[in-house]
């Protein structure tokens, strides 16, 4: 405002001049506009593209162009949503955490089954009595099954959604320890393909362990914190001879190898490991020089853990950036229970945070439709 | 090398077939006129000026012309322009990634915040895709973790906003003003 105003009252004071100036001075205006305040929006879209969400933000109150131009190109990222499966009835419940909202879905296609994995809007599902696995979009409705398999109480997962033809689903069973079966399928396959493999060094199957798909590996971290990896191509498997992430001795004396989840990022793996009411302690492998490396900050990314799959997300809302939410909702829906890395503690305080203990089968983060109107 | 009676007879000929005057004075004295909004003139190389896509297709327009007149553009950042444009060229010649890459970083680094968004709008108007990237992306690095105020006065541009509506957009996301560097 100030400055268009001055401008005005120059180009006034000019009028009173002789004529020379004042030509002068209005081609002075002209060139002035052909800079910056001129110039078509496409231009500044040019150059918001390369800005992070913060400095979009900021760039956006530089003034009222600037603030358009940068709001339409401005990538805010959506919040996976918290599944709930209710122990009895066709009920589920999807809580969103960033906008704090509760929605109901009646899915009776899921009847009798329980969950094992999610990622990129796709459940993977388990029905025990007839040994049935399928995979089923929440939100589309769409079933893909698989051929039948007898899972116990074992980790499965997904590579991508089952649209794919490089969609492989994946689960590892220890015969003994230093033995271990890997079972894989595809959609569309008649059966399922299981394999013994030999490892060096001991590995063990159990419920707590936790399984990601990464660039063509399947990473399977186990109860003590030993990495298997499966390579898709080659069809081989590996336990790395990687000492599992170092904890605090009192991580160590209480249970602290169940609380852990794993998840996948821009192709790196990141481990968090929880302990109680004690700050969790997030690890990124690097896998050139083979060991686990302490994050002490997520530079503004945000993770979601849940006991079966945990996702990573950038560019989301300010509130929720720079921590790591789990699956439980405090205060009648009104918030998730976070640990925030910024401020070194979980919010709420105060509240018990056994995650090795809770229920594995109880809720899962899964991705929203993109389009929620089609939805709501 | 050897054969030293093939390669007169060979020189010879060659001087016969292009005669001094076509490789000496006729393609590198094509030069072309630039004058900028400041009435300066800039001799360019027909093949510096051909990099600009908005001369190029002036020409194309107007072939007998001698003197492009280019109303939006002073002669600062044209010069600038003209420097970047002529080391592209060399480039074009001997394709070399690296050294390339080098050059344009060089270039951005050294020139001042003013002369950066000066060139802007210039290799936008003379539709200089390579450098405009360059630029935009130096632009974006210079303004990375920077105040609002710093944005601003980094690009002179004039705040419309009143002191309300300026506080409620800051209200609205308010973490993204924490922690920014000093100015």
């Amino acid at each position: 405002m100030g400055g268009r105003k001055r401008r005005k009252v120059k180009l006034l004071s000019a009028r009173v001049a002789d004529d020379k100036r004042r030509t002068r001075m209005k081609k002075k205006a002209m060139l002035e506009m052909q800079t910056w305040s001129d110039l078509p929006l496409e231009l500044l879209h040019l150059i918001f593209i390369r800005l992070s969400l913060e400095d979009n933000i900021r760039s956006s109150i530089a003034c009222k162009r600037w603030n358009t131009a940068a709001i339409s190109v401005r990538v805010v990222n959506q919040s996976p949503w918290l599944m709930y499966f209710p122990k009895f009835g066709n009920m589920y419940e999807l809580y969103d955490p960033a906008q704090r909202k509760t929605y109901s879905l009646e899915l009776p296609e899921l009847y009798g089954s329980r969950v094992c994995y999610t990622k990129d809007g796709w459940l993977l599902l388990y029905r025990p009595r007839t040994n049935r696995v399928f995979f089923f979009n929440p939100f589309s409705r769409e079933v893909v099954k698989l051929p039948r398999f007898e899972l116990t109480y074992q980790i499965v997962a997904f590579s991508c959604a089952p649209a794919f033809n490089t969609c492989v689903v994946f689960t590892v069973r220890h015969i003994s320890p230093t033995i271990v079966a890997i079972s894989t399928c595809h959609p569309g396959a008649t059966e399922w393909v299981t394999v013994n493999y030999q490892n060096r060094l001991p590995f063990v199957s159990s419920i707590w362990n936790k399984i990601v798909c990464c660039n063509g590996f399947f990473f399977c971290l186990s109860l003590t914190g030993w990495l298997g990896v499966f390579d898709l191509l080659d069809r081989t498997w590996n336990v790395l001879s990687l000492p599992p992430p170092k904890c605090p001795e009192n991580f160590f004396e209480k249970n602290w190898w169940k609380g852990k989840f794993m998840l996948e990022h821009n192709g790196d793996i990141l481990v968090i490991y929880t302990c109680s009411s004690e700050c969790p302690i997030i690890f990124k492998l690097h896998r050139s020089n083979m060991f686990w490396q302490e994050m002490k900050t997520l530079d503004g990314m945000t993770l979601f853990a849940s006991f079966l799959s945990s996702h990573s997300r950038t560019d989301l809302p300010g509130m929720m950036r720079n921590s790591v939410y789990f699956s439980k909702v405090r205060f009648f829906g009104k918030r998730c229970i976070s640990y925030s890395l910024d401020d070194c503690r979980y919010y709420p305080r105060k509240q018990c945070h056994d995650w090795g203990e809770q229920d594995p089968f109880e809720n899962i983060w899964i991705e929203p439709p993109e389009d929620l109107s089609s939805f709501i | 090398m050897s054969s030293s009676t093939d390669s007169p007879t060979l020189t010879t000929e060659t001087t016969q077939l292009s005669p001094q005057p076509d490789t000496e004075t006729a393609k590198p004295t094509k030069k072309i006129t630039l004058k900028s909004s400041d009435n300066q003139i800039f001799e360019v190389e027909e093949s510096v000026a051909m990099e600009f896509a908005t001369v190029k297709s002036f020409f194309e327009d107007s072939p007998s012309t001698d003197t492009v007149p280019l109303p939006n553009v002073t002669a600062k950042p044209l010069s600038q322009v003209i420097e970047f444009c002529k080391e592209q060229i060399k480039f074009k010649a001997n394709p070399d990634e690296a050294q390339k890459k080098k050059y344009n970083a060089e270039f951005v680094t050294e020139k001042s915040d003013k002369d950066l968004v000066d060139m802007i709008p210039v290799a936008n108007y003379l539709e200089i895709k390579d450098l405009l990237d360059v630029l935009n992306q130096a632009v974006a690095d210079r303004i990375e973790n920077k105040s609002v105020e710093y944005v601003r006065s980094f690009f002179g541009i004039d705040n419309d906003f009143t002191a309300e509506e300026e506080a409620a957009l800051r209200r609205e996301h308010a973490w993204a003003y924490e922690g920014v560097d000093e100015d």
